[in-house]
């Protein structure tokens, strides 16, 4: 997996720079080095640019020679090289229960809407925000009843104007606000703890402590513009980006850097991207700890500028969200076409390609679940939805959305409780 | 210094692993080509927007998947509508004309990179226009920047081309 990282101000690896030029000078003198080995190095991204550094790299590569063997044969080659193959379904007993926890929206202060970011709360509260009423932040019980709004229009300590992400921890709410380009933290009695500055567009974010926050967002700033992930400290200020693309990054391909993220651990976190079936554990540092693939039919990976309304192609397969439950399994949501996708196809004669949707993604996308063991790199048990879930809302919570239909008259946010059914004799030890 | 050390141990036993199966110029040049390999001749939709503010979403029958509309507030420009038709872009940018004589010189720009040709980069390169194209030798790349100072393209480029020739045109340091 091709990762770069920036440190902040980015000054790490200009010192680390001029440190090995100088060694490297010294060294020099006594390695005869062939130059154009030197290019089978692979560097890291700020060396290689370096003429001195390039020195440099001959004079690694005269090194490398003589311990390549060793390095190849030692462990830590063996970590770099944590790269899995998922296999299975292993499990055939296993299966994934679905049942609906909760529908949430009313025709009132509660509505909801489609493209929605949805988080539950410590207390089992459910905080949403959706694409048409995107300056207050909706809050319902567990149980889905309407309890209040938090937030109002405005560019102020706690107005919004457009929410793009809520995630939180036991004791805190953090909602992103890519119009404003704000953080604006609440307790979880949702008093305002303070608002920061962040110059991007967040597509996902998790929170690993108190102290540390991950964002898949795109800062189009000149330093960080092409990193998919940033780490946050408390205060809201990037301490570090990683996820950088070796190929780089255009705005009319949506996806390129688009993660779904979830917590692993205090400091680590997994990170997916949308167009791939795969996933790799990050450290907070930027490090890879162990990665995932997986080769299946109906998910190749692809590269696209987003989903096209158009009768005649059927939709690619989106990895819509990832969740790690309390024993540590990886659940993964897919969207995949539904058999009848292309009823969900309109016309629309101010659509690019003349085309639109109905507005009903449950007729456009089903779901596959897929429960994942990372410690065997198994996958435990796989079964396919008509619904089109759209993102977890909380601990084994996923939530799809509903559009007014004939008996409905309002849309409506449906919750479902997945469940991983495991006869005793296959439960990990 | 410790862990810039480790770091610098790690970095040099994955180029190890990786300077087995291919050169750095290969890995750089096959990394790019999906990327590259796709013209620029129908990039815009939102371009106008995220050209002029990308705070400035305005239409209302966008892509719904698209990044600034998945649960991303209102940045539903995708449609026919734009930023422009919509009076936010405050006259900066939009007219069609200037939108195609961006892809275009987008398109002299990749295809530049693919073929290693400096001297063409260098006469793509447009520090002053709008959106500006500059050399960021920072993150040894080529970046296309929006108003706002917005990051819109950013592709590195490979260390075969003659980076020499490119060097100064814009710096994070000195804007």
């Amino acid at each position: 997996m091709a990762t770069r990282h920036a440190e902040n101000l980015d000054t790490t690896g200009d010192g680390a720079a001029h440190c090995l030029t100088q060694v490297c000078a010294a060294a020099l003198k006594a390695f005869a080095v062939v130059p154009s080995l030197a290019e089978r190095i692979m560097l890291p991204e700020r060396l290689v640019r370096s003429t001195s550094s390039s020195v440099c790299g001959q004079w690694l590569f005269g090194v490398a020679i003589g311990v390549t063997g060793l390095v190849l044969s030692s462990p830590a080659a063996a970590a770099l090289q944590a790269h899995h193959q998922l296999n299975g379904p292993t499990c055939v007993p296993c299966r994934i229960d679905v049942a609906r926890e909760a529908v949430l929206g009313d025709d009132a202060a509660g509505i909801v809407g489609q493209q929605f970011t949805i988080h539950r709360d410590a207390h089992g509260r459910y905080l949403v925000s959706h694409l048409e009423n995107a300056d207050e932040i909706v809050v319902f019980d567990s149980r889905g009843r309407f309890l209040r709004t938090v937030g109002r229009r405005g560019r102020g300590p706690g107005e919004f104007r457009g929410i793009n992400w809520i995630t939180g921890s036991d004791s805190a709410v953090f909602v992103f606000d890519g119009l404003n380009q704000t953080i604006t933290q609440y307790t979880s009695a949702f008093e305002l703890r303070g608002v920061s500055a962040l110059p991007g567009q967040v597509t996902g974010a998790v929170v690993l402590s108190n102290h540390i926050i991950v964002l898949n967002a795109n800062i189009m700033t000149r330093d960080r513009a092409g990193y998919a992930l940033h780490v946050l400290d408390d205060r809201g200020n990037i301490v570090k980006s990683l996820d950088g693309s070796a190929e780089g990054f255009r705005t009319d391909f949506a996806y390129m850097t688009m993660r779904r993220l979830a917590r692993a651990g205090a400091k680590s976190f997994w990170s997916a991207p949308v167009s791939a079936y795969r996933f790799a554990e990050y450290d907070v540092a930027g490090g890879v700890r162990r990665d995932f693939e997986r080769n299946v039919d109906w998910f190749k990976p692809y590269v696209s500028r987003g989903i096209v309304a158009d009768p005649k192609v059927p939709p690619q397969p989106m990895l819509k969200d990832i969740h790690v439950d309390r024993d540590g399994l990886l659940w993964v949501i897919v969207n995949v076409a539904d058999p009848a996708w292309h009823k969900a196809v309109v016309p629309d004669p101010i659509g690019p390609t003349g085309y639109g949707w109905n507005g009903n993604w449950n007729q456009f996308f089903d779901t596959i679940v897929e429960v994942i063991d990372p410690a065997s790199a198994q996958v435990i048990a796989s079964r396919r939805l008509d619904q089109c879930l759209w993102r977890f809302a909380g601990p084994n919570i996923a939530a799809s959305y509903k559009p007014p239909d004939g008996a409905e008259i309002v849309p409506r946010l449906e919750l479902w409780r997945l469940a991983l059914f495991q006869p005793s004799t296959h439960k990990r030890r | 210094m410790r862990r810039t050390r480790m770091r610098f141990a790690l970095a040099l036993a994955a180029s190890l692993v990786a300077a087995v199966g291919m050169t750095s110029r290969e890995h750089a040049a096959e990394a790019q080509t999906w990327l590259l390999s796709t013209s620029f001749s129908d990039f815009g939709g939102c371009v106008d927007c995220w050209i002029c503010d990308p705070g400035h979403g305005a239409a209302d029958h966008g892509d719904p998947l698209s990044q600034y509309a998945e649960g991303h507030g209102l940045h539903s420009c995708s449609g026919w509508t734009s930023c422009f038709e919509h009076g936010v872009c405050g006259g900066e940018f939009a007219s069609a004309e200037r939108l195609n004589a961006l892809r275009g010189r987008l398109d002299d720009m990749r295809k530049a990179i693919l073929a290693r040709d400096a001297e063409t980069l260098r006469g793509v390169l447009d520090p002053t226009g709008n959106p500006r194209i500059v050399w960021v030798q920072e993150r040894a790349a080529i970046q296309v920047i929006g108003c706002g100072e917005r990051v819109l393209i950013h592709l590195p480029i490979s260390s075969s081309i003659n980076l020499g020739e490119l060097r100064s045109t814009e710096s994070l340091q000195h804007p």
